[in-house]
């Protein structure tokens, strides 16, 4: 059961309230079905999702912008929902966006797209891949799991969803410039990605 | 201060990952990496420890003198107590 509570009434009015309810709401919902709603730009190329999971300046909507001029559907750029199923995880467009906003529902995009893997987003001097260790996996994505990662209750649920997202996809770190061009940026992360094949050993 | 009984935060939740630990803090989200003998150290201080007792307990264990895990644990205690890792045991 969940509660919208407001300290003043006229508060209801507000969709930015609602929406940040219904984010909570969904963070919950989606961690008992052992998923996760992660802060990140989720990016569909070739009908595979790229999720870049970054914190606030990182880049992610800039990177989005970058994206969807060259081409690619956005599930949203600043929160993605990733759910376990039968053929791996998958990608759930929802309606929570950043500044740039979602065009999935106007350009014929599916519900949901089989994730290609995470990208750690990271700003830096100069365009690069990096692995990250198993750890170094786990803690960016906690980091950026929103309203759950700091949730008593839930927290083991979370430590539990996490690990097994580590488990079943690859990794990576990438750090860029806000000047790097989209495609140089995608043949890395598609090279990096690669390399990272066999999934992390289970802990 | 090296005779006063310390443990992990309540608000402090962590799992091993391999052979390293990740740290959550539930105040404030923050998410910290350690390595296999602060992993050791962090379930060391489930429950309330010294410092001398654990200097000890990483002695047995990484078969270094008691006097080096000793001086090494007081700059790693410090660092965690600056990430508000720790707290006093009641």
């Amino acid at each position: 059961m969940a509660f919208l509570g407001v300290t003043e009434e006229h508060e209801l009015a507000k969709t930015s309230v609602i929406e940040n309810f219904l984010r909570i709401l969904a963070a919950h919902c989606t961690l008992q079905q052992g998923g996760l709603i992660l802060h990140s730009a989720g990016l569909v190329f070739d009908g595979q999702a790229y999720i870049f999971s970054g914190r606030s300046n990182a880049g992610k909507t800039t990177l989005t912008r970058k994206a969807y001029r060259y081409g690619a559907r956005v599930l949203s750029d600043d929160i993605n929902l990733l759910l376990p199923g039968k053929e791996g995880y998958k990608a759930h467009a929802v309606p929570f966006t950043g500044e740039f906003g979602r065009t999935l529902e106007h350009s014929g995009g599916q519900d949901s797209y089989p994730v290609a893997g995470i990208i750690l987003l990271r700003q830096g001097e100069k365009l690069a891949v990096q692995s990250v260790t198993t750890a170094d996996a786990v803690a960016g994505l906690l980091a950026g799991c929103p309203f759950v990662n700091t949730d008593t209750v839930e927290s083991d649920r979370l430590f539990d969803a996490v690990i097994s997202l580590v488990t079943a996809l690859p990794v990576i770190r990438l750090v860029c410039t806000r000047d790097d061009d989209i495609e140089d940026i995608m043949a890395a992360v598609t090279t990096g990605l690669t390399q990272q094949t066999h999934p992390y050993p289970l802990p | 201060m090296k005779n006063k009984h310390i443990q992990l935060s309540s608000q402090v939740r962590y799992r091993a990952v391999g052979e390293e630990g990740v740290l959550v803090h539930l105040e404030n989200g923050r998410v910290i990496v350690v390595n296999e003998v602060g992993l050791f150290i962090i379930g060391q201080l489930d429950v309330p420890r010294t410092q001398n007792e654990l200097a000890r307990a990483i002695s047995r264990e990484f078969e270094v003198t008691e006097e080096q895990a000793a001086s090494d644990l007081e700059l790693y205690l410090a660092e965690l107590a600056r990430e508000q890792v720790l707290e006093q045991a009641a």
